[in-house]
């Protein structure tokens, strides 16, 4: 790979992985009920249950727009269903880049706010992805438990009330 | 974790107590809860000044007296008894969750099948060596299944086969309902009590 493709996927990691730091972080400030629930939410399922779900509604969703691009009509569904799923990835990464921030900043032995927790985490996460392939991968599984904790946020949050 | 919880986690804290496992909860507790660390503060400094100013001595023989007093009451000991794990409510609840989960994917599954072979059938050739296709009120059974219902089948079975549309509609429902099946399986663990908002 030649210098100019390196340079180019570096940056596009950077502007990837800090563009969804920010959108987290404004998810979290104009809707902190739903970044509660997803907190919660993503606190009180386990890692591997949230990337299956996730990885088993992304799959779906990637081969249903592979089936409908075939026919006009029909691939407007497909792509509805696929930007829905892209969506409930981003809406859902809001608790995890806090996951990732407040694990880190555990290690540092002293309290922090929402805001540091959910800038450490977009930081962190966007450093891995620098990494060639190994980052790639850990993105994509944090990715699809993102997606897994909008699911399970769908299904579950009317429980988080419940006493 | 809410901060009832968190409360009798800061006072294990204090008192050196608490388990690892609770100690990183509670610290992620503390991290997003200003009233806890407050709570936290107040406690660990009133415990300093416990700790300076009274000093308890414990009165010789305390220890025996208290160990002689626990053992002649009998009662200290019987715990009270667990409740099995397999009720009758948790098997029919497993055994209903089973049934209908099966009973959707043979819905899907079937209909699916179904569509499958019906776009494979090749009827034409079985109509062409019927004698008669017309209906009429003297035919017997088998000749009205021969004529009509098998020129019936070949077109809606020809209309299907021509068109893919239709399948790949069936086999998108398919997914979609499976989507929503594994999902709502996944999902159906119920929150602890301590994660409830």
């Amino acid at each position: 790979m030649n210098p100019g493709a390196i340079l180019a996927v570096t940056l596009f990691s950077l502007m990837i992985s800090f563009g969804l730091t920010a959108a987290a972080l404004a998810t979290r400030g104009f809707w902190p009920n739903l970044a509660e629930e997803l907190d919660t939410i993503s606190l009180s399922n386990s890692l591997w249950r949230r990337f299956l779900v996730g990885f088993i509604n992304a799959l779906i969703s990637f081969i249903i727009f592979a089936i409908t691009t075939k026919h006009g009509a029909l691939g407007l569904i497909g792509l509805i269903i696929f930007s829905i799923a892209i969506i409930f990835t981003f809406v859902g990464l809001v608790a995890e880049f806090c996951l990732w921030g407040r694990k880190i900043l555990v290690l540092r032995d002293s309290p922090n706010s929402l805001f540091t927790q959910t800038i450490t985490g977009g930081i962190t996460l966007s450093i891995i992805l620098l990494i060639p392939f190994a980052g790639q991968t850990i993105f994509f599984v944090v990715l699809f438990q993102s997606l897994g904790t909008t699911i399970y946020w769908l299904f579950q949050r009317k429980s988080l009330y419940k006493t | 974790m809410n901060c009832e919880t968190a409360l009798v986690l800061i006072y294990d804290l204090v008192d050196g107590e608490i388990l690892p496992k609770d100690e990183i909860l509670l610290k992620e507790h503390l991290a997003i809860c200003q009233h806890c660390q407050t709570t936290l503060k107040s406690i660990e400094k009133a415990e300093k000044i416990y700790k300076h100013e009274i000093l308890v001595t414990p009165a010789p023989d305390s220890v025996n007296t208290i160990t002689k007093q626990v053992l002649e009451n009998k009662n200290v000991f019987s715990l009270q008894s667990k409740k099995p794990y397999w009720s009758t409510k948790r098997i029919v609840y497993y055994l209903g969750t089973m049934a209908a989960s099966f009973a959707a994917f043979i819905y899907l599954a079937g209909s699916l099948i179904i569509v499958n072979l019906a776009s494979k059938i090749d009827l034409t050739s079985a109509i062409s060596n019927t004698s008669s296709s017309n209906f009429n009120l003297d035919m017997s059974f088998s000749q009205f299944i021969e004529s009509d219902l098998l020129n019936l089948l070949s077109t809606i079975t020809n209309n299907i086969s021509q068109s893919t549309l239709l399948k790949d509609l069936a086999i998108i429902l398919f997914l979609v309902s499976l989507q929503f099946t594994i999902s709502y399986l996944f999902t159906q663990n119920k929150i602890k009590q301590d994660n409830k908002l």
